[in-house]
């Protein structure tokens, strides 16, 4: 592979990356085997992409791969510690995740914009924790408090951070929205501050 | 674990929420941290390419210098050899234009557009391979072997293949141990087997079949039309017309149906599947394209969604039906790409779910179950699944998407009877 070949591949990487990586960490449930799950999807999409067409989207074939190597990670954890989610469900998740894409990225926009509205002192504390997330135990060394207070401080921010997004989404109409009809077609719903339009099984969310 | 598997399974709200409560991880981790896993993992990346770029550079140079002085001499050599099989290389005579999903062959390369020379063989152990030769279509059923001799004609030496001679085409000839076939415009299945010498079957049209004795030297000739066989031994020099042979069409039929020729990841199927259901039958890297009932009558109007709107096919069409079929296992990393061409005009290409449905009972083979979810048919949105027909309506090309977790896709096409 030539370097421009390399760098094309690596800027479309970088693209995709945070979707990619959001799709492991929803299968495998954790960070560290998310981050196992990316490491061998990158060699993978590096081996095979002479095999990806140009001009077709690199997303969704890295999604592709992604899901299929993450699936099997899952297996594997499965066989070896008894524990991670079954076929069925992370097919359901799966769809989720493939249906409701605009739906989550409206989500993330949010809480962007609810990180923002942190304190300052918040926000580096929940920076540390989930920089340190691996060890807690670390970080509460690293930051001089009793372990329990940060479990405590960390579980607040989340929650606060939760309501600031339910609030944003108009959450009270929008959580009876089910992503997956597989029937139906051309279905809106409008909230005060949202409308979602369903083109076959999948969701568009907007604000309004 | 078993708890929240169940309830992610069955309970929707809880599926919707896990998904959210992992999107919202995600997001804070990526805020989080001036390294984030993915500037780590692109780090690794770069240093993953640099070493193999090292990694080739060295080994590259490394054979360079040990073969450097042996490869001046094979290059002359080997510019000798090119040179003159280049110069004599036989004019082409055709392409392998249909392969069937199950093809095996032990000493034949099986490539679709492998185009075929003077001098060529073919032995398949399994499966139908389908060449195109100018105005010819033939059809190696398996197990058979076949070979083009230096004048172009072809040689069947075992098995059965069946030729259809299309418009302007004639005087195409096979030639077996015992006999001569030469064709006058038709469609003809010739057999051979030492022990039961030549069967020459024609379905339709003219054919001209010769006895050949051990010197190849014609001594008897009998002229074959629609419906009637023949059998030559040059062993007891018989030749002499039997029941026709109705069965030696019949693989053809089933596997090929009016298509004169498939491309990219298309293969056809020998046998019809008992269920076309989500998993039932996988399409290991390649899509199937499978004829269903041929030269239906349409007793009314028939209103299909076609590729460009609502297509009327009027009371008194007569169609024959096509199901694409494409289901792969997780193991996909390729969107499948393809084209089909038929003998005939397409009228139009079914593909959503609901005209699939609608049209199975009177379209699709009996006895065969189709899948009834929604994720059946195709998702024409932008990065989807893509289908095009050609401007003079007798290709249809398309690539079919391949997002997880639902891989099925299927269309039907529907083509006007010659």
């Amino acid at each position: 592979m030539n370097e421009s070949r390399e760098s094309d591949f690596l800027r479309q990487l970088e693209l995709a990356y945070h979707d990619l990586y959001g799709t492991g960490l929803t299968i495998m449930g954790n960070r560290d085997d998310a981050d196992d799950v990316m490491q061998e999807v990158c060699i993978i999409l590096w081996q095979k992409f002479d095999e990806f067409e140009e001009g077709t989207n690199f997303k969704k074939w890295a999604y592709t791969v992604t899901f299929n190597v993450a699936k099997a990670f899952a297996r594997k954890r499965r066989r070896r510690r008894g524990f991670r989610l079954n076929d069925d469900a992370l097919m359901k998740v799966a769809q989720v995740k493939s249906s409701g894409s605009e739906l989550f990225e409206l989500q993330r926009e949010l809480l962007r914009e609810c990180l923002d509205k942190l304190p300052e002192n918040d926000r580096t504390f929940l920076s540390g924790c989930y920089r340190n997330s691996a060890s807690l135990i670390n970080y509460a060394r690293e930051v001089r408090m009793p372990v329990e207070t940060i479990y405590t401080k960390l579980k607040r921010l989340r929650r606060r951070l939760a309501e600031c997004v339910t609030r944003g989404m108009g959450r009270e109409e929008l959580r009876s929205i089910p992503l997956l009809l597989p029937a139906m077609k051309s279905v809106h719903w409008q909230t005060p501050s949202l409308t979602a339009v369903s083109t076959g099984n999948r969701w568009s969310v907007w604000k309004r | 674990m078993e708890r929240l598997e169940a309830l992610i399974v069955n309970d929707i709200g809880c599926l919707q929420m896990y998904v959210e409560r992992m999107t919202f991880h995600e997001e804070l981790l990526k805020d989080s941290s001036e390294k984030s896993p993915r500037q780590a993992t692109l780090g690794l990346m770069r240093e993953f390419s640099r070493s193999i770029r090292v990694r080739e550079q060295q080994s590259r140079w490394k054979q360079m210098r040990l073969v450097s002085g042996l490869t001046a001499s094979l290059l002359v050599m080997a510019g000798s050899v090119l040179f003159f099989i280049g110069a004599f290389q036989p004019a082409p005579l055709g392409v392998i234009s249909g392969l069937s999903a199950n093809v095996q062959s032990a000493s034949t390369s099986k490539e679709l557009g492998q185009i075929i020379r003077s001098g060529d063989s073919f032995s398949l152990d399994e499966g139908i391979m389908s060449l195109q030769l100018p105005n010819v279509l033939v059809d190696l059923i398996a197990p058979v072997t076949v070979r083009f001799d230096d004048s172009g004609k072809l040689s069947l030496t075992a098995g059965t293949l069946v030729a259809k001679i299309l418009k302007d085409g004639e005087n195409f000839i096979v030639t077996t141990p015992d006999a001569e076939v030469v064709d006058l415009g038709t469609e003809f299945s010739v057999h051979y087997h030492p022990a039961t010498g030549t069967n020459v079957s024609v379905r339709q049209g003219r054919v001209q079949a010769k006895l050949l004795d051990w010197r190849k030297t014609p001594t008897k000739m009998l002229e074959l039309t629609d419906n009637r066989s023949a059998n030559f031994q040059s062993t007891t020099g018989a030749a002499q017309e039997v029941n026709f042979h109705s069965q030696a069409f019949q693989p053809v039929d089933r596997s090929r149906g009016g298509i004169r020729s498939i491309d990219g990841t298309l293969r056809t199927a020998t046998t019809e599947p008992a269920s076309l259901k989500s998993g039932d039958s996988l399409t290991l890297n390649h899509t199937l394209v499978i004829p269903e009932r041929q030269n239906v009558l349409l007793e009314e109007e028939l209103t299909v969604n076609g590729l460009n709107g609502l297509v009327r096919l009027p009371a008194g069409t007569v169609v024959s039906s096509y199901l694409v079929h494409y289901d792969p296992s997780d193991d996909i990393i390729r969107a499948p790409r393809g084209a089909v061409t038929f003998l005939g005009q397409v009228a139009a290409v079914i593909l959503n779910t609901s005209d699939l449905i609608a049209t199975d009972s009177l379209l699709g083979l009996s006895g065969m179950e189709f899948e009834t979810a929604s994720f059946r048919g195709l998702e024409m949105d932008p990065d989807e699944d893509e289908v095009q027909i050609s401007r003079d309506r007798k290709t249809v090309s398309f690539r079919f998407d391949t997002s997880p977790p639902r891989y099925l896709d299927e269309a039907r096409i529907l083509v006007i009877s010659e």
